[in-house]
């Protein structure tokens, strides 16, 4: 079994696991931004550009190669093990935020009486039985919800357009120019989600990756396609946000509030809740299934002899415990992205696509 | 081979999870008590009181009075306590079975509470109170919430949920109370965009049965004193306004019902000009616009009306005058009161750039000297 992502899947998974984290973003932790957290999004997409043309670069000189391969071009076998390390052990957190959030969400909609522990444990058990099937059981899911998406959101917006309100996009700026460029720069992390799929696509044989028979190329990786359709999406879905419940400067950012104003956002009717719910709880479930996968591919990519299903299960257990520790609390998502994650990610794949270039370069003046 | 025997052994694990958190309690409807209706009150020695309306399980005997015997009752708790949260806590410390507040389908609060500088603290608290929804109704109670709660009587089986939602629905439709949920209520003390009204309510006075027409019509009393008697001993009639997370006065019927033609919430209600009972249709949603560039600022709204007479048109020009009087009336009212329920401050708020600078502005005290331009005009009719 090969366990790497071709493009389409890839593409697929990728646009939902960030455009979901972005929307839970600005939907549930936001509150500062107000009725303006729209335009952190957009300028998070512009912000994103230079890494995410770098990717592009790197991935358009060598179509066929694989991007592990292409790394460990660049900078040596030792150095691409620990970059693996890294990168899985930030994917780890990310799923231990996931977790979190849905268990949260769980528990406040309806098993508010259920263990926390049996919460916790339950979607990362389904979703760690779904990587086990490697890449394809994981973007399968994905490719569900795409076609289901349209339909529960078109029904909600027809019955929701009557109480929407569009005037509650103003003043433009809402909390003014710098609370919108912090959370921008936050939001432009969605890169190192996108570097990580990207890191997850093997090479492009033209085979099925578990039947080998022919599947239909898609092509080379469009990591600038992706990033338009994440944020075009994250601005739309903002917008819609903003316009049924008025921003309130200064209320409360308890997460409890934030779900209920997402969720039942107590002016709307039973109506929306339904298809809301079943995008919210699914994207959340392909979400935490995308960050298990990411964070065991690149554990198996750092000790390659460790069997795929030793990578899921210390990946879930891990992840379990995460759920649980403060770390993964929502007073330190920011920081700890902020601070360690985000740079990190950022300034040594531009580092490392950079060497790959001038090496890439090297070689053809060394061949004319 | 192996790896499809792994998957196998931890999808058979998988149920083995629901016993690592032991025997927990479940979430069984008769496990639970099902708040429907929440009072809340300011005692003589100023300490909370919290009522709570609670489905009884068994059938009354029928020996209350006014309970019509095998009909099913309804449970009351009262507690008392420093804060909303004390009183909630007693509440749930001492209720029978599991509190359960995810039914709740209104919160009933006393006038007195309502008017008091804690009762902005209070939304809040009842907001961020664990599972208990947003979309739960907010009534104020012109006299005690506890009399409202204990006069709540299950005309229609215990099924208070459609009971309350239909009579709701159906006051509003007349136009005679704004409906307002705990978010609406939340979300307008919050909000930069204007000011909540929330709706109003009294029991009867059950020693009086004589009944007195109001000095204008229907709509110019409140809600204990209106001119009808019935089973329900409740009224609801007219409006809260609250400022700044206070309350500070009372709309009535008739002026809640302009208020949500002005809020272009009510397109049609039925009228008395001259006598005579017609339909008023608004043509559409009322045209207002805020110039902020005048000392007084300028508000212009534009409305336009079509009557549709029962048996005879009153006089066109007779009928255009009342309308504006009684509009001019409102309006004049919330501006002396410096409140704005009509949401005009959303329109002046899309002329800044930040709500920090809206804020600076300080919308309320030009709305308060603000110079009202309104064109009423009543066009065609209705056959």
């Amino acid at each position: 079994m090969t366990f790497t992502l071709n493009r389409r899947s890839a593409a697929s998974l990728g646009r939902w696991a960030i455009g979901m984290r972005l929307f839970s973003a600005v939907a549930l932790d936001g509150a500062p931004l107000g009725n303006s957290g729209w335009i952190s999004l957009a300028l998070a997409g512009l912000m994103s550009l230079p890494l995410v043309l770098m990717i592009s670069f790197m991935s358009r000189a060598q179509p066929e190669a694989s991007p592990i391969s292409l790394i460990e071009e660049a900078i040596g076998l030792w150095a691409r093990r620990t970059l693996c390390l890294v990168l899985s052990m930030f994917s780890l957190y990310e799923a231990g935020v996931s977790t979190r959030m849905a268990v949260t969400c769980a528990e406040y909609v309806a098993f508010h009486q259920t263990p926390t522990l049996v919460l916790t444990l339950l979607p990362i058990c389904v979703c760690g039985i779904a990587c086990l099937r490697g890449g394809l059981g994981v973007s399968g899911a994905s490719q569900v919800l795409r076609y289901l998406f349209f339909l529960l959101i078109g029904g909600m917006i027809i019955v929701e357009i009557g109480s929407m309100n569009w005037r509650w996009l103003m003043p433009v700026l809402g909390p003014g120019v710098d609370p919108l460029l912090r959370a921008a720069l936050s939001y432009s992390g969605m890169t190192t989600a996108l570097a990580s799929i990207w890191l997850c696509m093997g090479e492009e044989t033209g085979l099925d990756r578990t039947g080998g028979t022919e599947y239909k190329k898609t092509g080379p990786f469009y990591p600038l396609k992706i990033l338009g359709v994440i944020t075009l999406g994250a601005v739309i879905a903002a917008l819609l946000l903003t316009v049924l419940a008025p921003s309130l400067p200064g209320g409360p950012n308890a997460r409890d509030f934030a779900l209920d104003k997402l969720l039942a956002n107590g002016l709307s009717g039973a109506p929306l809740q339904l298809p809301l719910m079943l995008v919210w709880f699914l994207a959340q479930a392909l979400m935490l299934a995308f960050y298990i996968y990411t964070a065991s591919f690149l554990l198996k990519n750092c000790f390659e002899k460790l069997p795929w299903w030793a990578c899921v299960l210390v990946v879930s257990a891990v992840t379990a415990f995460l759920a649980f520790s403060g770390i993964t609390d929502r007073a330190y998502i920011d920081k700890v992205n902020a601070l360690i994650r985000y740079p990190a990610v950022n300034v040594i794949l531009f580092a490392v696509g950079a060497v790959s270039i001038i090496k890439q370069r090297g070689k053809r003046v060394a061949k004319g | 081979m192996r790896r499809g025997k792994v998957t196998v052994l931890i999808a058979l694990m998988l149920p083995l999870c629901m016993a690592l958190g032991g025997c927990s309690t479940t979430l069984q409807p008769e496990n639970q008590n099902y708040g429907l209706s929440m009072s809340i009150d300011r005692t003589d020695e100023g300490l909370i009181e919290l009522g709570l309306l609670v489905p009884s399980g068994k059938e009354s005997d029928g020996g209350g009075e006014d309970e019509p015997q095998g009909k099913d009752n309804y449970q009351r708790f009262f507690t008392l306590g420093a804060s909303y949260t004390d009183a909630l806590d007693i509440m749930q410390a001492s209720t029978p079975r599991t509190l359960n507040l995810t039914q709740l389908k209104s919160i009933v609060i006393s006038q007195r509470l309502a008017s008091e500088p804690a009762f902005k603290g209070l939304v809040e608290s009842l907001t961020l109170t664990n599972h208990l929804y947003g979309s739960t109704y907010v009534i104020i109670c012109l006299t005690s919430a506890k009399d409202f709660l204990n006069a709540e009587k299950p005309q229609a089986g215990k099924r208070l949920v459609s009971e309350l939602y239909t009579s709701l629905k159906h006051y509003e439709q007349q136009g005679y109370l704004p409906l307002c949920r705990l978010s609406d209520l939340y979300y307008g003390i919050n909000s930069i965009y204007g000011d909540p009204v929330v709706s109003l309510g009294a029991p009867v006075d059950t020693s009086q049965d004589v009944l007195t027409l109001p000095s204008g019509d229907l709509g110019d009393a409140l809600p204990g004193a209106l001119p009808r008697l019935g089973l329900e001993q409740n009224e609801l009639m007219g409006g809260a306004l609250i400022r700044d997370g206070q309350m500070i006065g009372v709309l009535d019927g008739a002026e809640c019902r302009w208020l949500q033609v002005l809020n272009g919430r009510l397109s049609g209600f039925n009228y008395v000009c001259q006598g005579l009972t017609l339909r008023l249709e608004c043509k559409s949603r009322p045209r207002v616009s805020v110039d902020l560039s005048k000392n007084p600022i300028v508000i212009d709204i534009s409305l336009q009306m079509i009557p549709a007479p029962l048996r005879e048109m009153p006089d066109a020009e007779v009928l255009k005058q009342q309308l504006k009087t009684e509009l001019m009336d409102l309006l004049a009212h919330c501006q002396s009161l410096s409140v704005d329920p009509f949401d005009f401050a959303e329109i002046a708020a899309a002329q800044f750039l930040t709500v920090e600078d809206f804020v600076r502005y300080g919308w309320r005290e030009h709305w308060r000297d603000a110079e009202i331009r309104l064109s009423v005009e009543v066009v065609g009719t209705q056959d």
